[in-house]
């Protein structure tokens, strides 16, 4: 998809007030990368996400892309090399599903800016007008080797709000974050969560509420759209999340446990004609694996996680496997400021899955469920997600296979930026942590 | 399950004799054996009446023994997670299934975990795919109090043994500083452990007692705790409110274990000179709220040089109990030393908790042995068998039943009955 025409007919039909139909989206991305030495990294296995894994070979970073990658490549001369013997080389990692910075560490009830629990819908909420930037969590996961994140509200409401992509790199504020040239996403949420945690005395207070709920934003979503066509409305930030949907421009990230109501979410789909991006958490697809891939449905999971409420008691370890061998574009996600410290690992324990199985899942295949696969979901793969030459230099070096639990990201590359570099003195980057005493310790 | 199988799983646990005097004999395996013998590349381990009797390179078989080729595999110790809601909740929110605290004011101290502990929990089958053995269940405190209550000893075996859910072993007590505020928290703690330690030496010739309207259970559960029979463990994390605890009980009889303890390697050397052994969870590495401001991933690693005794905890959700293998891994990842991980889940708990003949492999040893088929702290490696008190356990769990509904794909490769054994 062409990214540019797209947010362009994004602005001329969601513009917020502004005279031109060609003005730049409110609250802009001013993320530039810093400039960053090329480097030529040698002798390491290479598992580009996309090809296959290169034993001892070279991978060459210039003017922040990937120039380079194979086994014979030319290193130029005077450049930087770094060696990596004995080390893995992966894409860096991007988690679908992260709420750093909405819901940040400390979690104090100040810091819990992830969910407007006013209303069972508040599509009218943008995730980064929450997000605090020095959440200390984004260097833990960026320690782990994350380099861009979906940044989505939660889950209490059926419309949590939009959400945002995020370059996973220090910045004093979110502008400098926000990764460029992206389109909006949504929050949704079916199940336990817009019932129980939905602002006290509204509705829903049923599942079939809760498609009521649906029913009725999306019916008003079609008269807004029909109004915007036929002349002038006054501009209402709700709906024009929700028309967003409808027109496609923004894309569905649904919370959802159980197989019949992500069945149900996929009747409702159809019913007013919109597409589901992605499933998230989707602990039942297993039991419902052709619906999802006959609509194109993605799903992102966790490899082992079930029973922390009703919905999700019929989780099962094999969930990620199944969805992939049934075509499924699938994801390993985190949901957590500790999980996607190692996505890796959580891939690792969804792989391993196969072993009870009659077909394997390839260590390609894991891989790009915590890179390539969120880069398409997110529309990004054009320029991340694989260790394609011409994509952002976002590289991992991995002291260990990254399927291991001993696995730490040695070095990290954000479009060529050394971002970690556990060679180097440890350092804070979170402001909140500067002058206490595990910043002024070698430790970390 | 369907009602057909869950009849027949249910009639083989009434007929199976909970102790067969059977001879087991484990082949040919690496043997990481959490005692002081370290590991053997290639060895054999004798089990007879579900006692381990001989650890060697090479055993003959006995006559009546069955033999277990393990060539390739790596045998452990059965590994314990020492906090744990196995068995007390089956469904963690919002489904009335999960009973981890006390709601009754009556009862704080008092709250005894081992009468509710559900050895038909489906999180139990879960625990023993990870290698577990055997567990601490750990209440958790209400909103108004300190006390958690007593923790039990769960072995995890999958027939039906009264013997299960040994009751009492810990008490547990959580310092929630915002609740009464500091400043009050610790001088309360000191005359409650002051009356405790009258009721325990007078009992009921005690006189009056000053710190609180005591509840007669509350008061009755601390008593072995004040007598050094049983370890308080303390949920506590700054590092301030460790040494101030550390203070606190070195005028006691009290035996502490510290759980949590986020911010230790700062006061590592005080935990070591005061032998206080600590159950740390790896993944605490973020300033989660301002008692664990300073939570570092060295901090296990630090602890441990500066000789404080290491248990890894972390996964107390009971349908996370038996991810403690990963956790384990982590803190190897983090640079504890190998050897010292794995006794961290298996010989330094049952030292600490005094689990009775359980957490080594030596003789004399219960025999909980895990199998594996590869390194049991990577998540590539999965279990190939798991003995408690020498017998073979069922690893098929209900998620399996449900995979192979669903899955094509799935293959019954733990079988209906039990481990991959011969």
């Amino acid at each position: 998809m062409q990214i540019k025409p797209l947010l362009a007919l994004m602005a001329s039909l969601f513009s917020f007030g502004a005279a031109s139909a060609e003005a730049e989206a409110p609250y802009p991305s001013t993320y530039k990368p810093k400039l960053s030495q090329d480097v030529a990294i040698v002798g390491a296995t290479i598992m580009p996400a996309e090809g296959d894994e290169i034993p001892n070979g070279t991978l060459i970073i210039r003017n922040g892309k990937i120039a380079k990658i194979g086994s014979r490549v030319r290193i130029p001369k005077g450049i930087k090399i770094i060696d990596a013997k004995g080390q893995w080389v992966t894409p860096g990692i991007i988690d679908i599903h992260s709420h750093l910075g909405a819901f940040s560490s400390p979690g104090m009830p100040s810091m819990r800016n992830g969910n407007e629990k006013t209303e069972k819908n508040t599509a009218e909420v943008w995730v980064e007008h929450s997000v605090w930037p020095q959440d200390p969590g984004f260097q833990r996961a960026r320690e782990g080797g994350v380099t861009t994140l979906n940044i989505l509200p939660g889950s209490a409401n059926l419309f949590g709000g939009r959400s945002v992509i995020l370059k996973n790199v220090p910045s004093a504020t979110v502008q400098g974050m926000k990764m460029p040239d992206t389109a909006y996403g949504v929050k949704m949420a079916c199940g336990e969560n817009p019932i129980n945690y939905a602002a006290k005395d509204k509705d829903p207070f049923t599942r079939m509420g809760n498609m009521k709920g649906f029913r009725n934003a999306f019916i008003d979503g079609q008269n807004y759209l029909e109004k915007k066509r036929n002349g002038d409305v006054k501009t209402d930030l709700e709906l024009e999340t929700i028309a967003g949907i409808l027109t496609g421009e923004i894309s569905v990230h649904l919370h959802c446990y159980r197989a019949d109501e992500m069945a149900m979410m996929i009747d409702l789909s159809h019913e007013f004609g919109f597409k589901i991006g992605t499933m998230h958490h989707a602990t039942q697809a297993y039991k419902i694996t052709e619906l999802l891939a006959k609509d194109g449905i993605g799903v992102a999971t966790w490899p082992d996680r079930w029973g922390f409420k009703m919905e999700a008691y019929d989780g099962v370890p094999m969930n990620a496997a199944a969805t992939e061998w049934a075509g499924v574009l699938t994801m390993i996600h985190s949901d957590s400021s500790v999980l996607g410290q190692r996505l890796n690992v959580e891939a690792a324990k969804g792989m391993a899955q196969a072993k009870r199985a009659t077909t394997p899942i390839t260590r390609e295949q894991a891989l790009r469920w915590i890179t390539l696969n969120p880069a398409k979901t997110l529309k990004i793969d054009d320029r991340t997600g694989s260790l394609l030459p011409g994509k952002n230099a976002d590289v991992v070096i991995w002291s260990h296979d990254p399927f291991s639990i001993y696995a730490k990201a040695n070095k990290v590359f954000i479009d060529g930026v050394l971002v970690v570099d556990r060679d180097a003195p440890h350092s804070t980057t979170s402001d909140f942590l500067t002058g206490q005493a595990i910043s002024e310790t070698s430790y970390d | 399950m369907t009602k057909v199988s869950l009849a027949i799983f249910t009639l083989s646990w009434l007929i199976l004799p909970t102790t067969l005097a059977d001879t087991l004999l484990l082949k040919n395996a690496r043997i990481i054996t959490a005692s002081d013998t370290g590991s053997l590349n290639k060895g054999d381990v004798l089990i007879t009446d579900g006692v381990i009797t001989e650890v060697a390179s090479s055993i003959s078989a006995p006559n009546d023994a069955k033999v277990f080729d393990y060539n390739g595999k790596t045998i452990t110790p059965g590994f314990i997670n020492s906090e744990s809601a196995l068995g007390i909740s089956e469904i963690n929110g919002g489904a009335n299934a999960s009973e981890s605290a006390s709601k009754d004011k009556a009862i704080t101290a008092a709250y005894n975990v081992a009468d509710i502990v559900n050895p038909f929990s489906s999180a139990v089958p879960v625990a023993r795919r990870g290698g577990v053995s055997s567990a601490i269940i750990a209440p958790r405190s209400s909103r108004d109090s300190h006390y958690a209550g007593l923790a039990a000893w769960f072995t995890t075996q999958d027939s039906f043994n009264p013997d299960a859910v040994i009751p009492g072993k810990v008490m547990f007590w959580d310092l929630k500083a915002v609740s009464a505020g500091r400043g009050a928290t610790f001088p309360r703690l000191r005359a409650e452990l002051e009356d405790a330690a009258t009721f325990a030496q007078a009992g009921d010739k005690a006189g009056p007692l000053k710190a609180k309207s005591w509840s007669r259970y509350d008061l009755k559960a601390l008593v072995p705790v004040m007598q050094g029979d049983i370890p308080m463990a303390f949920r506590v994390n700054r590092a301030s409110d460790i040494t101030a605890l550390i203070t606190l009980l070195a005028s006691t009889d009290i035996k502490p274990v510290f759980v949590g303890v986020a911010e230790g390697w700062m006061v590592a050397k005080q935990l070591a000179d005061a032998k206080i052994p600590v159950v740390v969870d790896p993944t605490d590495n973020m300033p989660g709220n301002f008692d664990m401001l300073n939570a570092a991933n060295q901090n296990i690693t630090l602890m441990h040089k500066a000789g404080v005794k290491i248990v890894i905890g972390g996964p107390t959700s009971a349908h996370d109990a038996g991810k403690i293998r990963y956790f384990a891994g982590m803190a190897v990842g983090n640079g504890l030393p190998y050897d010292e991980a794995i006794k961290a889940i298996s010989a330094t708990p049952a030292e600490v908790f005094n689990l009775t003949n359980v957490g080594q492999i030596k003789p004399g040893m219960r025999a909980d042995i895990a199998v594996w088929d590869g390194d049991p702290l990577e998540p590539l490696s999965q279990i190939t068998a798991l003995f408690i008190k020498g017998q073979a356990q069922s690893l098929e769990t209900r998620q399996d039943q449900l995979e192979q509904r669903y899955i094509p794909n799935a293959i019954n490769v733990y079988g209906e009955t039990g481990s991959q054994g011969e």
